[in-house]
């Protein structure tokens, strides 16, 4: 890459840190977005957190900026983005989450002696998640909408308070979007067996574009969460329809 | 919470003066050492006397032989109450929200924004009060009433030490044991806590070294009030376990029939009902640190209304709530008979600490005071704590318990649970099961007979009334329950299994009585 190229990267990185509409020329590598939106951050006068401590199967995929909102397709994604802020030791609210289980949230790595939930958000959803961001680390939504003009007065108050919103669903202005494709379960056969283990794709997509993905054992036979290593597993080949795209974990 | 205490030393002292300047005017030169004494000792003297030797707890006669000029008078609390009035008049110009301790003393919520600082604060404070004509006076700013007093007993004239936030274990260290003196108990069948005694006989003569004491020892010796004491001397937040209003049912209410026109007789009489006022706390585990009292009067054929707020360093005793009422009868009199009198407690501590055993050490304070704005929207029951319990069913396996509460835990998690689906366990957890359809390769729903056996091999699924129908991928059950088999009417048979759609979704169903319910999802 000469140095318009890298130029050109950085121009890019700046406008998709102020303009949530996404850039649409060759998306740079997430380590070098991170780095510049650091140097950015410091520039600005930001406490320069890096980012929050994300899970090990996620590491170099996604990372958690204090500030931004996530949304997510699947409960156990959310449950997994949590867990590494969590394991660090920070506070984890979830919100209008009734039908979250607890148990696969500690099994993910999340403590359930630090978390605050509120499974019903009430008639103001957005004083309640406005609240929990000034105190907790990260907070967990779900099944709530906000009109757009809570939703920016929302991000500010990320922002200011370097929390991070993960949302099940959609979830407008998002910073990154990550997705669950091509699953598929191991264990259950005509009756015999029972649920072991899943192999998924986690999608992350960025202002429209799918920026990076990753094939995980979500979980694996022992009940961890792992990048499935090269090569494609005898489950994959007896469950998948069509080709997906293999990336190096 | 940040509270500033103002402090007036030798407050009674002071006022007698001013009453001598005043009965006295043009005559001789002002009395310099004078001496207010209660019982016979001295109680408080102004600076000149001091400055001759005379001390608190002096007797009489020691102290008019240090000091041969010295004018000695009765303590009358009414008097220092109806003076103090000016003062608190003043600060509350300054800041809302000024509560009385006792004559001479006064907790504020510090407004340090207005004023730039809290140091800032303070000193417009002194300077209005030295307008006033109260030369010595002395503020303390601490998280808490507590500290914040202490503090102010150190600083100098018309000046102010700050704790720094979160900095009470520094400050409490080097004290001496004596500032953790509580009020008597209410009730006099109770043994009385003398903690600073025994703490004395014990060897323990710093506040640091009564924190270093292992809490359960410090529980089982000195029990609920000294293990609070013993919180704050570490430093610990006391954890508002709601920020409900207390009971109603806590509100003592005297009404007098007839009224009554003397305040002597009002608190006479009231003595009764504050004592139970007192126990009834006591009984539901509170202290009161903050207290209402509410004087009903009838004035010119009316009922008129004085109301207070008072406060108290540590907590109210029955004692201190009478003082209080004969002090509020003094500075505010009721201009009439009085009918009723009411103490409503406003802020009330929890002597026990429940969640903390089960939940780890209790959260940072941040997490404490949004979790209380949060129950303000959505009600005390809507904030939760979550855990994980035995069970079957995976919603039997959650446990949660409103915010502070202790949860109960019905189920043991660490039993075997015969019946229950194995692990990876559900990410999303139905709390109502969503009816679904299973039926076999004839289009016949699937059901299960009572030795476990199975009508057809599930072939299409539907696992919530508003998603689409899909061929079964793969499925393992049925894991057949029979849950309270000894119980008729919570008996239920009940056959598990795990379906997986062609789409790679994964569900947990439930059949019983022929019908199925989706339960959970592995998503």
């Amino acid at each position: 890459m000469g140095d318009d190229g890298k130029e050109g990267v950085l121009v890019d990185s700046i406008e998709q840190v102020f303009d949530d509409g996404g850039v649409s020329s060759p998306a740079p590598s997430a380590t070098l977005v991170d780095d510049l939106r650091d140097r950015i951050g410091r520039m600005q006068g930001r406490p320069s957190v890096l980012s929050m401590p994300t899970h090990p199967a996620l590491a170099g995929l996604i990372s958690l900026q204090p500030g931004g909102s996530y949304a997510v397709d699947a409960m156990s994604l959310a449950l997994l983005l949590l867990a590494g802020p969590s394991r660090d030791g920070a506070w984890c609210a979830m919100v209008g989450t009734e039908r979250v289980g607890f148990e696969a949230a500690a099994a993910l790595g999340v403590d359930l002696d630090r978390m605050v939930w509120v499974p019903d958000a009430g008639a103001d959803p957005a004083s309640v998640l406005g609240a929990l961001v000034d105190a907790v680390g990260v907070v967990m939504v779900g099944g709530v909408t906000l009109p757009e003009r809570e939703v920016v007065r929302l991000r500010a108050r990320l922002h200011r308070r370097q929390s991070v919103l993960v949302a099940v669903g959609d979830w407008p202005r998002a910073d990154a979007r990550l997705r669950l494709r091509d699953t598929a379960w191991t264990g259950p056969q005509d009756g015999h067996g029972h649920l072991v283990a899943r192999q998924a794709t986690v999608e992350v997509e960025r202002g429209g574009r799918v920026t990076g993905s990753r094939r995980l054992w979500f979980p694996s036979r022992e009940l961890h969460v792992a990048p499935v290593a090269d090569g494609m597993s005898v489950v994959e080949r007896a469950t998948q329809r069509g080709p997906i795209e293999q990336v190096a974990g | 919470m940040r509270t500033m205490v103002a402090w007036v030393p030798d407050w009674p002292a002071l006022v007698r003066q001013a009453e001598h300047a005043e009965a006295h005017r043009g005559g001789p030169a002002p009395v310099e050492a004078l001496a207010v004494l209660e019982k016979g000792v001295v109680l408080a003297c102004t600076p000149a006397a001091r400055a001759q030797g005379v001390r608190r707890g002096m007797r009489r006669r020691d102290a008019q032989s240090r000091c041969p000029d010295l004018v000695v008078c009765d303590h009358r609390p009414e008097v220092d109450a109806r003076a103090f009035e000016q003062v608190l008049t003043t600060l509350e110009e300054l800041s809302p929200g000024v509560a009385p301790l006792r004559p001479g003393l006064c907790a504020l919520n510090v407004p340090e924004r207005y004023y730039g600082g809290e140091a800032e604060a303070a000193a417009v404070m002194a300077e209005q009060l030295v307008a006033l004509g109260v030369w010595d006076v002395r503020f303390g700013i601490a998280d808490g009433v507590f500290v914040a007093e202490l503090a102010a007993r150190q600083a100098t004239a018309q000046d102010c030490l700050v704790v720094a936030p979160g900095g009470n274990v520094d400050f409490l260290r080097d004290l001496p044991v004596e500032v953790l003196d509580v009020p008597a108990p209410a009730d006099a069948s109770t043994p009385g806590l003398d903690l600073v005694t025994v703490l004395r006989r014990l060897g323990i003569r710093r506040v640091g070294e009564f924190a270093a004491l292992p809490a359960p020892d410090v529980l089982a010796r000195f029990g609920a009030q000294g293990a609070l004491l013993h919180r704050w001397a570490r430093g610990e937040e006391v954890r508002r376990i709601s920020r409900r209003t207390p009971p109603p049912e806590l509100v003592a209410t005297v009404a007098f029939e007839p009224p009554l026109e003397r305040s002597e007789a009002v608190v006479f009489s009231a003595r009764q009902s504050v004592e139970d006022f007192v126990r009834g706390l006591d009984r539901a585990g509170l202290v009161c640190s903050t207290l209402r009292i509410e004087v009903d009067a009838e004035v010119a054929g009316d009922l008129r209304v004085s109301s207070r707020l008072w406060r108290h360093p540590r907590w109210f005793g029955s004692g201190d709530v009478l003082d209080r009422l004969r002090w509020q009868l003094s500075a505010d009199p009721p201009g009439g008979p009085v009918v009723a009198v009411r103490c409503v407690p406003v802020e009330v501590e929890p002597l026990g600490e429940h969640a903390e055993s089960l939940f780890g050490g209790g959260p940072d304070d941040q997490v404490e005071r949004s979790v209380a704005r949060v129950q303000a929207l959505v009600g005390p029951e809507g904030v939760r704590s979550v855990g994980v319990q035995g069970g079957r069913a995976p919603a039997d396996r959650r446990l949660s318990a409103a915010w502070g509460e202790r949860p109960v835990v019905a189920r043991p998690v660490d039993r075997p649970w015969p019946g229950s689906v194995p692990a990876p366990a559900p990410a999303t957890v139905f709390t109502d099961p969503a009816p679904a359809q299973v039926v076999g390769a004839e289009g016949l729903p699937v059901s299960v007979s009572g030795r476990g056996g199975l009508s057809g091999r599930p072939t299409r699924f539907r696992a919530a009334a508003d998603l689409a129908w899909q061929p079964v991928a793969a499925w393992a059950g049925p894991w057949p329950v029979d849950e309270h088999w000894w119980d008729e009417a919570a008996a239920r048979r009940v056959a598990r299994f795990q379906v997986v759609g062609v789409d790679g979704s994964a569900w947990l169903m439930v059949v019983e009585n022929g019908r199925w319910w989706t339960e959970a999802r592995y998503d």
